[in-house]
């Protein structure tokens, strides 16, 4: 029980510290946008990181 | 009887221009656009310093040791030898219009007319070339540590988009400076020695284009540091140098077709003496790519032994009885970046 309910901790892209591999860890099997759905970000800020998402994973191949 | 001619036919005339190439002059050099220093052959210390004081109640007894600080720090910087060379061998002239100009006597092969028309674009051509490199483009060894660090939105990390962005930057044998503000082991940055820089990170950006322009440099604006933004105006005002394109996109988008006019960007003058402002920043183009920088320009250093060594070709023949003759620039050059808090470096 404990574990899921670690894996399920919201990991916020913009908070000090936290890095894209964290993040894709965090987010799973959704998308970019259901991850960030409904806490507040705006559409820039939901599509700069989905951008880039796509760059970490094009340089990390 | 008809006329018979043997033989290849030749066109008897031709232009007498040679069109040339168009050199690139962004001004960095010739207009100082950034800190030149002059007097460095191989190596230099940068040295940057910082006071911090701490407000105590009054007291009448004499004063002790206390927590200010009165910091001085010092970073080597290492400049790198390059040159521009190549040899000449007017042989290759022989047959075409170029023979013309040469002077009698076999051994004289010279030409007077390609050395007007050709030889001497190779200092212009020069400076375009360090007017690139000192804007784009990093060392094999600097595109390794970039791409090494660990990317994250917040600012204190790297964007993604900005490794990728050096990743894909022509590798040189200098660093251009959004290579060196990125990373570098300058001993001031609040974690000294070899790592990421300092500089300020504008978030949520988008590749810009002639709609969005106004809402991007917004953006940058406000990630300057207030400190910063009272200097507009000022001894030690911010400069924003953008990439060439800009200059385009802003013209564009002060012109909409079929809209209001949006008078986002200043644009003063025209042709030469255009100057274009964003906010009371003047925007000096340059050959960026990805990137915009802003920061009072003392904090941008460009180290060199003597600027002019630019300019300055030395050219001969060459040894040993060879027909071949010789030119070769030399110049001693690196970047550097100072107080690398102050710098915003959209696309960082």
């Amino acid at each position: 029980m404990a574990k899921e309910k670690e894996s399920s901790k919201f990991v916020n892209p913009f908070e000090k510290g936290v890095t894209y591999e964290q993040v894709i860890k965090a987010m799973g099997s959704s998308s970019v946008k259901d991850y960030l759905k409904g806490k507040e970000f705006t559409d820039a800020q939901v599509t700069w990181i989905e951008n880039e998402l796509e760059n970490y994973k094009s340089n990390n191949k | 009887m008809a006329i018979v001619f043997s033989g290849t036919k030749l066109p008897q005339s031709e232009l007498k221009e040679i069109q040339k190439e168009i050199y690139s002059d962004w001004g960095t050099f010739r207009d100082m656009d950034v800190d030149i220093q002059e007097g460095h052959k191989s190596g230099t210390e940068v040295y940057e310093s910082k006071v911090s004081v701490n407000m105590a109640a009054y007291s009448s007894a004499a004063v002790s040791a206390g927590s200010d600080t009165l910091d001085v720090d010092r970073s080597p910087v290492t400049l790198t030898k390059i040159q521009f060379a190549d040899t000449v061998d007017y042989n290759e002239l022989l047959d075409t219009r170029f023979e013309k100009s040469m002077a009698a006597g076999a051994f004289n092969t010279v030409s007077q007319e390609f050395d007007n028309a050709v030889l001497q674009d190779i200092t212009p051509a020069i400076s375009e070339k360090m007017e690139d490199v000192t804007w784009d483009g990093a060392t094999t060894a600097q595109k390794a540590a970039i791409a090494g660090l660990t990317p994250g939105a917040p600012q204190g990390s790297i964007s993604a988009g900005a490794q990728t962005l050096v990743a894909a930057m022509p590798t040189n044998l200098v660093n251009s400076f959004p290579a060196i503000i990125l990373y570098n082991d300058s001993q001031s940055k609040a974690t000294p020695g070899a790592g990421l820089g300092d500089y300020k990170k504008v978030l949520s950006i988008s590749a810009i284009t002639s709609s969005n322009i106004a809402a991007q440099y917004a953006l940058a604006f406000e990630t300057l540091d207030p400190k910063v933004v009272n200097k507009i105006g000022k001894e030690g005002a911010p400069v924003w140098f953008a990439p060439l394109s800009h200059k385009q996109f802003i013209l564009v988008a002060n012109n909409q077709v079929g809209a209001a006019q949006q008078i986002n960007f200043l644009v003063e003058g025209a042709g030469e003496n255009q100057k274009i402002y964003y906010n009371g920043i003047e925007i000096k183009f340059k050959p960026l790519v990805g990137f915009m920088i802003i920061c009072p320009p003392k904090y941008l250093k460009i180290l060199m032994d003597l600027a002019g060594d630019m300019s300055s070709l030395e050219t001969g023949k060459m040894a040993n009885g060879a027909d071949q003759y010789y030119y070769k620039n030399v110049q001693a050059f690196a970047t550097w970046c100072v107080n690398q808090r102050y710098i915003v470096l959209y696309g960082g």
